[in-house]
């Protein structure tokens, strides 16, 4: 057909250069060839014909039925388990730490056990509850000083519950726990739970409940004072854990549908940043 | 909820989205570290600004819907579980594309999903004139197909979605250079898919046709090593 001096360049080649992603030495050489072959001025043609059309496709959005299946999925994923850090703070500041996964799961298992289970909770009964102090940090119990000095009257019950990996349980667990704190509100003066030897720190001061509590809630405006807190325990085979010692704590959430319940062990408030929560959540039921 | 908002923005960047009313001007960063301090609801908010890009970014790399909503969806769901690791050194969006464009080259890989037949045979056993007068998107997208993965997503990133080489270098996790030369391969192999149709070669002209030629000048190394300065 036609007869250039050199060989006909390939399709990537003028393409190269078009996109000016070549040596300027073999630019030089392509663009020689370009001048004298139709043929592969008319490749060159094409490629800058595909780049426009890519340019110009239609701005496709994601069909309604593909996005209702990733919210599904999402939300399930939210009632499932998410390996959070404890100490997750804004992105503004400095970076997000970026510990191992797999070091984070294992710190899970073994070091600290700590579920976060949002509760679905009928808020109807919130006047029975104990109101956060003003920066919410009053998180204490019975018999524990508050930083307010104002004796703040949430429930502390010993339920025995054996929670587990599985959120829908402990869902159950929780919703009977709350029932039975709001029918005995206040509850506690007089009762002398049962207080398994290893939480027995965790108890005896305030401090450990209130660094636990801001902990659980990433500090910030979630440090809430607990509606309940409740001594517990937690089964997991899967982690070797067998009716292990844990602190049930219910906290109130800005959304008046939502408590959270986070099942910690006792090293809530004095394990490293690897602490770990899992936040599982459940929809309120109306 | 599916098409409420256009969120073609061409930069890359979030700020744009930033400013939704909807979204009470709450930036991709907070909205992360809000689902990453327990928000329920402020990841499913930053998908839903996200969601249209990343579809149709995994679409045209993948080529086919299901399995751009399989990669969307294990990516989200990556991203929603790994969102601790995001480091505040690069855009939510960019993260998100990263992670998005990862699911959807695993999943080339695994399901081999790229179609050996070669898109002429394809649009002729269709009875489509791949030649026609107006070159549809749909025959662009099919010729997308025919790209490998790694080059229709550096392609559609670039061309498609105009986001800057250096982010997409980000996105990829490959040098800028090695953008260039995947976009350059993407463009020609299209080019070729695309072009009209060769003059019959005549015995002793193998070569008649452009997208037929052997690779006489071509780049023998693989990404990055084409020579990019």
């Amino acid at each position: 057909m036609t007869s250039p001096l050199t060989p006909h360049l390939d399709a990537d080649r003028i393409a190269a250069v078009e996109a000016d992603a070549v040596d300027p030495a073999v630019a030089a050489e392509a663009r020689a060839h370009l001048e004298t072959c139709p043929e592969c001025r008319a490749v060159l043609d094409r490629v800058v014909a595909v780049r426009e059309q890519l340019g110009a496709l239609p701005p496709e959005r994601m069909p309604a039925g593909v996005w209702r299946r990733m919210e599904g999925a999402l939300g399930s994923a939210a009632t499932q388990s998410t390996v959070l850090p404890m100490n997750g703070r804004g992105l503004a500041g400095s970076r997000w730490r970026r510990p191992g996964v797999a070091a984070l799961a294992a710190a899970a298992a073994v070091v600290a056990l700590v579920a976060a289970v949002v509760v679905g909770a009928n808020r109807s009964d919130n006047s029975a509850r104990p109101a956060a102090g003003p920066d919410g940090v009053t998180g204490v119990g019975p018999g524990f000083a508050t930083p307010q000095s104002t004796p703040t009257a949430f429930a502390t019950l010993t339920s025995g519950h054996t929670y587990t990996a599985d959120p829908r349980h402990n869902q159950q667990l929780l919703r009977e726990l709350l029932q039975h704190s709001t029918s005995v509100p206040g509850n506690t003066s007089g009762v002398k739970p049962q207080v398994a030897p290893p939480l027995q720190a965790f108890l005896a001061s305030p401090q450990p409940a209130l660094t636990c509590d801001e902990r659980l809630t990433a500090g910030g405006d979630r440090v809430q004072a607990p509606i309940v807190v409740d001594l517990a325990q937690f089964t997991d085979p899967a982690h070797h854990l067998r009716n292990a010692p844990v602190l049930v704590i219910v906290v109130p959430t800005d959304n008046p549908n939502v408590d959270w319940a986070y099942i910690v062990g006792p090293k809530c408030a004095t394990a490293p940043d690897n602490d770990l929560k899992q936040l599982v959540t459940v929809p309120v039921p109306h | 909820m599916a098409g409420s908002r256009d969120d073609d923005t061409q930069t890359g960047e979030a700020r744009p989205d930033a400013t939704r009313p909807d979204d009470s001007g709450v930036d991709d960063a907070t909205l992360l570290s809000r689902h990453v301090a327990g928000d329920r609801d402020a990841f499913t908010t930053l998908v839903e600004r996200h969601r249209d890009r990343l579809w149709r970014v995994a679409l045209r790399t993948l080529g086919n819907p299901d399995d751009a909503a399989d990669a969307v969806q294990e990516a989200l769901l990556s991203a929603y579980r790994g969102a601790q690791a995001f480091r505040g050194d690069a855009a939510v969006t960019t993260w998100l594309h990263r992670i998005v464009v990862n699911a959807c080259l695993d999943l080339a890989r695994r399901r081999a999903v790229r179609p050996t037949v070669p898109l002429d045979e394809q649009l002729h056993a269709s009875g489509v004139d791949p030649h026609g007068a107006s070159e549809t998107a749909a025959d662009l997208l099919a010729a997308l197909r025919q790209l490998p993965a790694e080059q229709a997503a550096a392609v559609v990133l670039v061309d498609a979605e105009g986001m800057p080489v250096a982010e997409v270098a980000i996105v990829l996790g490959v040098p800028v250079g090695t953008v260039k030369s995947r976009c350059a391969r993407a463009r020609g192999r299209l080019a070729v898919l695309l072009s009209p149709p060769a003059p019959p070669p005549g015995p002793g002209n193998p070569a008649a046709s452009p997208g037929v030629q052997p690779n006489v000048a071509g780049d023998p190394g693989g990404d990055g090593t084409g020579g990019t300065p």
